[in-house]
Order: structure tokens, then C-alpha cells, then sequence
């Protein structure tokens, strides 16, 4: 969190010092934490927040309550992981809620909630953080609470998506975005372990019948994948298989299309590939194969 | 030269009327800067923001007035004004105006509409004019009003007198 000293927030209102103390003895805002010398910090986002009101009001009482009201400036991913690191479940919640106002559920998860996410992570080798722990747990809930929220399905086609993340792993989180984002945009999915028994896939495939499978998370083995989507292949006609953030590592799997990293970005590349495969004909009926 | 010294540039409305700028608190009016100011922030009493009305309608010292937005909520509240209705301007803000002030003649014609003349000068259409009020559950006390527009951004400003 960048603060400022008196001076220098008082510099950015163009006002005193004694005024900016006038106005947290009177008003309580914008307060100021004290460092262990008792010199007062202030909160940049809080001063920028006020700065802005002062062009949209008429007095300095009504400025603090529109900024009091807006927080501390717009929703960042940067104000979301001061509050993760805080463990302040309830003020993350209302940093999303605040984005919802002027980002779509899509943009938000991918522009806030992420980024937000992925600043905690600490080097592969290092064990998480309880930062890091308590942002995974809360995110979760966050997309899992919206997943069922969304609409239901419009369109027949199906994708499924094989998450081979571990645990506290920020591959798990952009798995269940890819699924949000597909559900949102009215498609079938179903979010799977790639730790799968093989022998209950064809129950699964039976189930579904996806035209897409998608192949993401980095913990798996890479035969364990290739399994699946040979697998999938033999049992499914026309069923495509592709790679979301890496899944396949650097392997040469060039039948494999890759669809980055960004879960919105995926969602258009297999839009774009179901809205194609639509327009060149309809999907034989016979549907499932025998699985062997 | 010496008589081009002494000139000083004005500020006018759309109309050519004088403007002139005075605190949202305590009403004061700034001498003239060569360069804009850094904040609009009153750096006489630190409580209200620098705002422009017309000079005939723009508050006297001591004068009490309110500032109202075409929702018709109390945006910004004098010192003065705090004293006469006896509330802190924190407390008035966002409240309806009717909760401070209602016509003094409910029969006469200009006091019939008070309220969509506020509504009216806050949004840009109205004109300013002068009108009797009296405050909210008080009886035997009138103020004459003064109500025009004022900004930024634009509201109705009502100068009791």
C-alpha cells in the first residue's frame, strides 16, 4: 500500500497541513495510521479518492462521504491483495462487488480477482504462503459462488476440462475461470480431476458427449494427459483436444492447439472453433464410440 | 498605464453577468489569483469548496444559504445556515430541502412551484429570481430568497435574506 507523509497528501489536496488535521478531527477521514514515531501515513488511494470528489461536489462534507463511499479508489487487484494479506474476507468481497459495478463478471475475474491471486504466490520451491492459502480458499468460493449463478445452458455443445493443478496452485484458479467464462457464454462443461480413474471416463464422455476437451494445470505427468486424450479421441467422434496455460509443457504436440493463458482469450479461441465447426456441418449423431 | 494597471479581469456567464467565486461554507469570496489555485479548498476556513455564482445572487457575508441538486437533496449548507436551522452541515447534506425550507405563502403563484424551481435552476433551464420562504414547522418567521444557479458542477443556490 503506498501512503504518504502530511505534507505530501496535504500537497496533492492543495491544501495546509492544518487543514488536513482540521479534517480528520472533524470528520474522521481521511485517517491517517501512525508509524512507531507517531508521524502520521496517509493512505495515497484515500487522498487520490477525495482529490476526485473534491471536482464533483459542492462542499468538503459531502467530498469525504462520496469518497468514504467509493473506498479507496477503484477496485485493483492491488487494493484486493492488500485485503488478502489482511485476511479481510468481508472487504474482499466488496472490492468484487464494487468492480461488478463497472467491469463484467468475465473482466473482473481476469483483471482483478487473478492478478490479485497471482501476486501471492510465492517461487515453486518455497512452501505457500498462509496468505496464499486463505486467497486460493476465498477465490474458489468467489467463482464457485458465481458458477452457479450463471445462466443456464443455451447451447447443446459440451466442454470438458481436465484440471491437473495442485493443491495451492494458481493453475486450479484459472481452471474454474475457464469454466465460469464457458458457462457464462452458455455451454455445457464439467471441471474434472486429470488424476481421473481411467476406467470411469467413458461415463463420463457418455454423460456429456463434449465436442471439446481442454487439458490444463502443470502437475501431471505428461503420459497421464496423453492418456486421456487418447483416450477421449478413441471414445468420442470429432471430439477436439487442446492445451490451456501449458498443460502439455514444452512437449513437441503439434496436433495439440494451444490456447493461452488468459481464461477470456480461450473462451473466444473455442467459441470460435464450436461457431466454425457449426457453420461447416452438424456433428455426426452416432455421437460416442466404444471405448476399448 | 496607471488606469490599465488598475483593471482587473472578470469572469462572466454565457450571458455577460459578472461571476464571481465564494467559499460553499463559510461564504467568503477569494481575492483574485494571477494563477488558478491548486485546490479548490476555501483557504479561509478549510470546510468548503471555492464555488461561482452571479454577482447579484453570489451570498454576502453572514448571509446564510444552502446548495441544492435537481434531486433537490441539500448538497452543501453555510456556517450561518447551520446556525439559523440549528444542524451540523454533516448531517444536513443529502437531506430534502424540504426538510429545511417550504414556501411561506403556500397560495402564492411564485411559491407554488418552489420546488421545480429549484429543480429547473439546478438542471440549467431556470432563471434566477427571488422568492419568500419560511423555515420547516416554524410560523411568523420569512426569509426572502434569492435562488439561482451556481457551480461547479451546476446547482441551485438559495441565499436567504
Amino acid at each position: 500500500m503506498s501512503v504518504l507523509r502530511t505534507h505530501a497528501a496535504a500537497a496533492m489536496l492543495g491544501v495546509s497541513p492544518n487543514t488536513l488535521r482540521s479534517w480528520e478531527r472533524r470528520f474522521g477521514y481521511p485517517m491517517p495510521r501512525r508509524t512507531s514515531g507517531g508521524h502520521r501515513q496517509f493512505d495515497l488511494a484515500e487522498i487520490e479518492a477525495l482529490r476526485q470528489a473534491f471536482e464533483e461536489t459542492h462542499n468538503v462534507s459531502s467530498a469525504i462521504s462520496i469518497a468514504r463511499e467509493r473506498g479507496c479508489g477503484p477496485s485493483s487487484p492491488t487494493r484486493l491483495r492488500s485485503a488478502l494479506r489482511r485476511f479481510e474476507e468481508l472487504e474482499a468481497d466488496r472490492i468484487l462487488e464494487e468492480s461488478l459495478a463497472v467491469r463484467s463478471v468475465e473482466r473482473t475475474v481476469e483483471e482483478v480477482l487473478l492478478p490479485a491471486v497471482d501476486g501471492l504466490c510465492s517461487p515453486d520451491d518455497e512452501p505457500p504462503s498462509a496468505e496464499l492459502g486463505f486467497a486460493l480458499r476465498w477465490a474458489t468460493g468467489w467463482l464457485a459462488a458465481a458458477k452457479r449463478v450463471a445462466p443456464a445452458s443455451t447451447r447443446p455443445e459440451g466442454v470438458l476440462i481436465f484440471d491437473a493443478s495442485g493443491q495451492c496452485d494458481i493453475d486450479a484458479l484459472h481452471a474454474q475461470a475457464l469454466e465460469l467464462c464457458l458457462r457464462r457464454a452458455g455451454l455445457r462443461t464439467l471441471l474434472l480431476t486429470a488424476e481421473l480413474d481411467a476406467s470411469r471416463l467413458a461415463h463420463v464422455l457418455q454423460a456429456l458427449n463434449p465436442r471439446l476437451v481442454v487439458l490444463t494445470g502443470r502437475r501431471a505427468w505428461l503420459d497421464a494427459l496423453a492418456r486421456i486424450a487418447y483416450q477421449t479421441r478413441g471414445a468420442v467422434n470429432l471430439v477436439e483436444v487442446l492445451d490451456f496455460r501449458g498443460a502439455l509443457g514444452d512437449a513437441d504436440l503439434s496436433s495439440v492447439p494451444r490456447l493461452g493463458m488468459s481464461a477470456v482469450g480461450a473462451r473466444d479461441l473455442l467459441l470460435a472453433r464450436l461457431n466454425g465447426a457449426t457453420a461447416a456441418g452438424p456433428r455426426r449423431p452416432e455421437g460416442l464410440a466404444q471405448v476399448s | 498605464m496607471r488606469r490599465l494597471r488598475a483593471l482587473r479581469p472578470v469572469e462572466v456567464d454565457e450571458r455577460g453577468l459578472e461571476l464571481v467565486s465564494f467559499c460553499g461554507h463559510c461564504g467568503l469570496r477569494p481575492a483574485p489569483l494571477a494563477a488558478p489555485p491548486a485546490s479548490r479548498v476555501c483557504g479561509h476556513c478549510g470546510l468548503g469548496l471555492v464555488l461561482q455564482a452571479n454577482a447579484d445572487l453570489a451570498p454576502r457575508q453572514d448571509e446564510p444559504f444552502l446548495i441544492v441538486d435537481t434531486s433537490l437533496s441539500v448538497c452543501a449548507m453555510s456556517a450561518a445556515a447551520e446556525e439559523l436551522f440549528g444542524i451540523d452541515e454533516t448531517d444536513a447534506v443529502n437531506k430534502h430541502i424540504a426538510d429545511f425550507l417550504v414556501p411561506a405563502d403556500a397560495n402564492a403563484p411564485s411559491a407554488e412551484n418552489l420546488l421545480a424551481l429549484l429543480v429547473d435552476v439546478a438542471g440549467g433551464s431556470g432563471e434566477a429570481c427571488t422568492t419568500v420562504v419560511r423555515p420547516r414547522q416554524e410560523f411568523g418567521v420569512r426569509f426572502w430568497a434569492r435562488i439561482g444557479p451556481c457551480g461547479s458542477p451546476r446547482a441551485a443556490l438559495l441565499v436567504l435574506s
